[in-house]
């Protein structure tokens, strides 16, 4: 056993990997399932984590691609990185936007990708990664936001509507079983509570 | 008499020391405004003193005991405020940035008033979450309050000026506001009386208001005495307050009893604890203390309310509704003034759905009925203040049984719910061996004068004691 130090981010290493996983990107948009599927490690052991699907092994992944309809829609890369340890493994990250059907329309997402990555002889592999969205705001509420702050001007929220929805959708929340809650007709607003 | 060492008195050995010509009221001022200045900045529980102004009425204190008038219960004592109280020559600032802009305030507010009528001396404006919508004091433009038992951990909010002030022993007694918790939670993290009367029972006129349907005034003392009497000097109707009782017959005459009884007796009180919803802290103190209490009022019996998540919920959402719509103007004007961990939820608050405030207001209704039905079996029910002590303002969560919570909104957790029917509450301090932690003492609408007395009764036997942080 060697007790060399590992190298951390090797620039060749990191170039090398930072192409392939751009390429894993350009795949995955233009829904190249072949290429996609080639890109994990086939073996029992590879792994992925999907926003809704849990992945185990390379039959399963390639399953799924199959399966699976249209690619991503308007996918775009926020931010990506590349960390290499030595010669054969890696990590590479990348937060993304991305549109997703809703029940009310389209609503934007913000996603997270993690992928491990191992050097085999037939070249860098996935052997497992993760995939999630950050919870958001339905586009629905943040449409409202904008609607009702634009009816009753207020114009302090334009600029923040997705944080403003963000706290009707908390409130939103905790109004469910108090709506459901049935009260009768005769109970109407009172006031001050006197003995 | 020293004056610095009557500071740390009661607000009824001080008015009774200024009264019988033992001490000036101008040496008790000073001795409060000396203090202040040295000891201030390690709290930040001020932000504005009134040294010329209270020096002044002070010295117009002394006349009159000279020329032989009685200046009232309160003579000579030094009071604090929070600072969303009009006091007649300062800005009303109500913790915001945007409110140092406005002109002074041109009279006093009733209850200032009133306490002055009785002889006190206004020192200064206290600290507070800004506008009221804060538990922590943690105040964006003014700085955080620190808890004078451990000056790590905030003292409370909205408040927690108010509250430290007290605990500290700058005064005996300071003002502060409560809507969905903001006397009782500051009490229980400094260790003091924190009184929060029935909605409607002091008049609110000349304070700035946060959330019409739920706003109550209160008071901090150390001593059940002095909340006794800066109380009675207080209520009355006021018809500029369109929430406020219009009438106050037999209350002043079962307060006096209440302060004059030789030994309290609470012979006929039906005392229960809430169980349920109410049950579960985070702290083994916290359930010692109610214990305790519990088990010296005789309140055997446990009393679950019906439905108090909803009720929580529903004092959520007026607050949003009533908060959002009260600063929509100021929001437009001045959205970049605000703290930003609030304004936000204040423009949610401004475009929440009718129908939800609506419920909301009905649900207080039927809850109001269901209370009642309570209160037919019980007079005193006994619950904790906060379900944990005061917390280090890097803390993020509050555990409940094996729930993390975010804790910041979850300190109301056991307050919010009392203050959507406006009952009336006295938080009663238990001293732990760090920290202190504060148990309510919940009546129906109207029973100040038996929370009073339980309190004082609880006080005799030295279960519940304020403390004096040095």
């Amino acid at each position: 056993m060697t007790n060399d130090p590992l190298e951390i981010n090797a620039p060749a290493v990191v170039l090398e990997l930072t192409a392939i996983a751009e390429s894993y990107e350009a795949a995955l948009v233009s829904n190249d399932v072949a290429a996609l599927t080639d890109f994990f490690w086939e073996a029992p052991e590879a792994l992925r984590f999907g926003v809704a699907e849990e992945l185990y092994g390379s039959d399963a992944i390639a399953q799924f691609r199959k399966q699976r309809g249209a690619p991503p829609r308007e996918r775009v890369t926020r931010q990506r990185t590349t960390l290499t340890l030595g010669q054969q493994l890696g990590v590479t990250t990348q937060e993304f936007n991305v549109v997703v059907a809703g029940p009310f329309g389209d609503e934007q997402r913000h996603g997270r990708q993690t992928q491990v990555w191992a050097r085999f002889a037939e070249g860098w592999r996935i052997v497992s990664a993760h995939v999630s969205h950050r919870p958001e705001v339905s586009t629905a509420t943040v449409r409202y936001a904008q609607a009702a702050a634009a009816l009753t001007e207020l114009s302090a929220a334009a600029g923040h509507s997705d944080a403003v929805a963000g706290n009707l959708a908390t409130i939103a929340e905790l109004m469910g079983p108090l709506m459901a809650f049935e009260l009768d007709d005769q109970d109407e607003i009172a006031g001050v509570f006197r003995p | 008499m020293n004056p610095s060492t009557l500071l740390h008195a009661s607000a009824l050995e001080q008015a009774a020391a200024v009264r019988n010509g033992t001490v000036s009221a101008e040496a008790l001022t000073a001795a409060a405004l000396e203090r202040i200045a040295e000891c201030n900045a390690a709290l930040n529980a001020f932000t504005t003193i009134f040294s010329d102004r209270a020096l002044v009425d002070a010295r117009s204190i002394d006349k009159q005991i000279a020329r032989g008038t009685n200046p009232g219960p309160l003579a000579g004592v030094p009071f604090a405020v929070k600072n969303l109280f009009d006091v007649a020559g300062e800005v009303t600032l109500a913790g915001s940035r945007i409110n140092a802009d406005n002109p002074p305030a041109t009279a006093d507010a009733r209850v200032v008033a009133r306490l002055k009528a009785a002889g006190a001396l206004c020192v200064g404006a206290t600290n507070m979450g800004e506008y009221a919508y804060d538990f922590v004091t943690a105040n964006h433009h003014y700085g955080a309050t620190l808890n004078p038992h451990a000056k790590d951990r905030s003292a409370g909010g909205s408040s927690g000026g108010s509250a430290a002030a007290v605990a500290a022993g700058f005064t005996s007694l300071a003002l502060g506001t409560d809507t969905n918790g903001s006397i009782r939670v500051p009490a229980s993290f400094c260790g003091l009386w924190g009184f929060k009367p029935s909605y409607g029972r002091l008049s609110r006129s000349g304070s700035f208001l946060f959330v019409g349907s739920l706003d109550t005034i209160g008071i901090f003392g150390r001593h059940v005495s002095d909340v006794v009497l800066a109380y009675g000097a207080m209520h009355g109707p006021d018809p500029s307050d369109p929430v406020c009782w219009p009438d106050s017959a037999d209350e002043t005459d079962s307060l006096a009893s209440a302060s004059t009884d030789a030994e309290t007796s609470l012979s006929g009180v039906r005392s229960a604890r809430l169980g349920g919803y109410f049950s579960q802290t985070a702290d083994e103190l916290i359930d010692a203390a109610v214990d305790i209490v519990a088990e010296a009022l005789g309140a055997e019996p446990v009393v679950e309310l019906p439905q108090p998540a909803l009720a929580r919920t529903a004092a959520f959402a007026i607050t949003a509704a009533e908060g959002g719509a009260l600063h929509r103007s100021r929001l437009n004007r001045r959205y970049d003034d605000f703290d930003p961990a609030s304004r936000d939820r204040l423009l949610a608050g401004a475009l929440l759905p009718s129908a939800w405030y609506l419920q909301a207001q009905r649900f207080r209704r039927w809850w109001q009925q269901r209370i009642r039905e309570v209160f037919d079996r019980v007079d005193v029910l006994v619950a904790p203040a906060t379900p944990v002590l005061a917390p280090r303002f890097a803390d993020t969560l509050l555990r409940l049984g094996d729930r993390d919570l975010p804790l910041r909104p979850n300190v109301g957790l056991f307050t919010q719910p009392l203050t959507l029917v406006g009952l009336p509450v006295m938080t009663a301090p238990v001293q732990g061996s760090s920290l202190p932690t504060g148990v309510q003492l919940i009546g129906r609408p109207g029973s100040e004068a038996l929370l009073l007395r339980a309190a004082r009764f609880l006080e005799e036997r030295k279960v519940c004691g304020a403390s004096l942080v040095h």
